[in-house]
């Protein structure tokens, strides 16, 4: 009976080291500078992705909500310039008297500073302008946005058209 | 003789202390255990609680009782240890023998388990590369850059070096959908004189995993039609896979936004 319980008490410390072992290994894989700095570029890369879509989808029946939910997706600079004309913007987006929808067709992070909290995102766009009494038009665009790391999570500080011969 | 005066003398403080202990539980408590230990033939651990419970009802004695016997089932659940029993059955009446290795047991198989979930957690945890190498990161924007600048910029007067950098800078099907691309320009080419150039305007990687990469790249061209001097313009945008072939990062796919129908039934017959 006694080399029973030797038996069993070596296989339990084996076990127990092939537990650590790879628990540890677990845990230093999962919380390694690079897999943290993954983590932030795809987080970036995931909101910046909602806040181009956010910012290139508008209906001018519904302008004022369209406008908070700009402030929301927005900091910084971008934020501050939306602010600023909100009401010839305003005026702006009634007058036109179309609805727009996009559709992130792909993104990617050109750059992304971790430390300081920024990052420089690139999309393919695709929108649909649907005007009030007209046939709609779909456009491919190409866009550059600046995210910047909040205490509410990566948001736009800057968002512009990458247009020909830039 | 003795053991009948002994009796004698207990009973008497047993009749008498269930009154009291009835009035003041508290304070009986303390005495109970004596009586306890003597019905229940000396227990360690349950003592405190079978004292309490024997005040009310001396049935509860034996209720308090199976949660010690519910050690002996698991045992039986392992049929190894069966055969271990039936050679010693001397042992299991005071603290079962077999008792310690199936603990052990127990305890190294479900470690085992715990070990193999964390080997598997540790395997599973891989991250896209993309920024993270930084070096290998420009590596491949710069070497993608420049074939598809290479490869698509041409000079009716030097079309040796388009044809060459798209052998060199390309690879597999990309080179099918090369010529699908291409193929309408490299025709009207010579005649009309044409100077074809393309410019990355900017471009990032977005995968880069296991030698391969996924490109974003979006680039500029400016075509001049060098008999009449005429320009034209326009953007593309394109999602370019990389493979690394020893040491260089070459096009094995293309994948354009915004491109018409006809080009990307070509690009998806290659």
């Amino acid at each position: 009976m006694r080399i029973f319980t030797v038996i069993a008490a070596v296989l339990a410390v084996l076990t127990f080291g092939y537990a650590a072992y790879f628990g540890v290994a677990w845990y230093s894989a999962s919380h390694s500078s690079e897999s943290s700095f993954a983590a932030a570029r795809d987080d970036a890369l995931r909101s910046g992705q909602v806040g181009i879509t956010n910012f290139l989808t508008l209906d001018y029946k519904k302008v004022d909500e369209d406008l908070q939910r700009w402030l929301n997706s927005s900091t910084g600079e971008l934020r501050a310039e939306i602010d600023k004309d909100k009401d010839s913007r305003k005026k702006q987006l009634v007058d036109a008297k179309s609805a727009t929808t996009s559709k992130v067709l792909d993104a990617a992070i050109t750059e992304l500073d971790d430390r300081a909290g920024t990052a420089t995102m690139i999309a393919v766009v695709e929108s649909t302008v649907t005007p009030d009494n007209g046939q709609k038009v779909t456009k491919i665009n190409r866009y550059l946005t600046k995210l910047t790391r909040t205490d509410d999570g990566w948001k736009l500080s800057q968002l512009g058209p990458l247009r020909a011969g830039v | 003789m003795p053991p009948s005066r002994r009796r004698p003398i207990p009973t008497p403080p047993v009749g008498g202390r269930p009154k009291v202990a009835g009035l003041h539980r508290r304070a009986s408590t303390s005495d109970e255990p004596a009586e306890a230990v003597e019905a229940v033939e000396t227990v360690e651990a349950a003592v405190p609680e079978v004292a309490e419970e024997a005040e009310e009802l001396k049935a509860p004695t034996a209720v308090e009782w199976t949660p010690p016997a519910t050690k002996q089932p698991k045992p039986s659940k392992s049929d190894p240890e069966g055969d271990q029993k039936a050679d010693e059955p001397d042992e299991p009446a005071s603290r079962p023998a077999w008792l310690l290795p199936v603990a052990l047991l127990v305890v190294a198989v479900l470690l085992g388990g715990l070990g193999t979930f964390f080997l598997f957690k540790s395997r599973s945890v891989t991250y896209d590369a993309a920024l993270v190498d930084s070096a290998t990161t420009s590596a491949v924007n710069g070497q993608v850059r420049e074939a598809v600048e290479k490869s698509f910029s041409y000079n009716f007067a030097d079309v040796e070096s388009t044809e060459k950098a798209a052998r060199e800078l390309l690879t597999g099907k990309a080179l099918c959908q090369y010529n699908a691309v291409f193929g309408p320009v490299k025709q009207v080419a010579p005649q009309q004189k044409l100077v074809v150039t393309v410019r990355v305007v900017s471009s990032a990687v977005s995968s880069l995993k296991n030698g391969h990469a996924t490109v974003l790249v979006f680039a500029d061209q400016v075509t001049t039609r060098t008999t009449d001097n005429q320009s034209g313009g326009g953007t593309a945008m394109l999602r370019v896979s990389a493979v690394d072939q020893g040491g260089r990062w070459k096009i094995d796919n293309m994948e354009m936004f915004g491109a018409t129908a006809e080009q990307n039934q070509q690009l998806q017959n290659c």
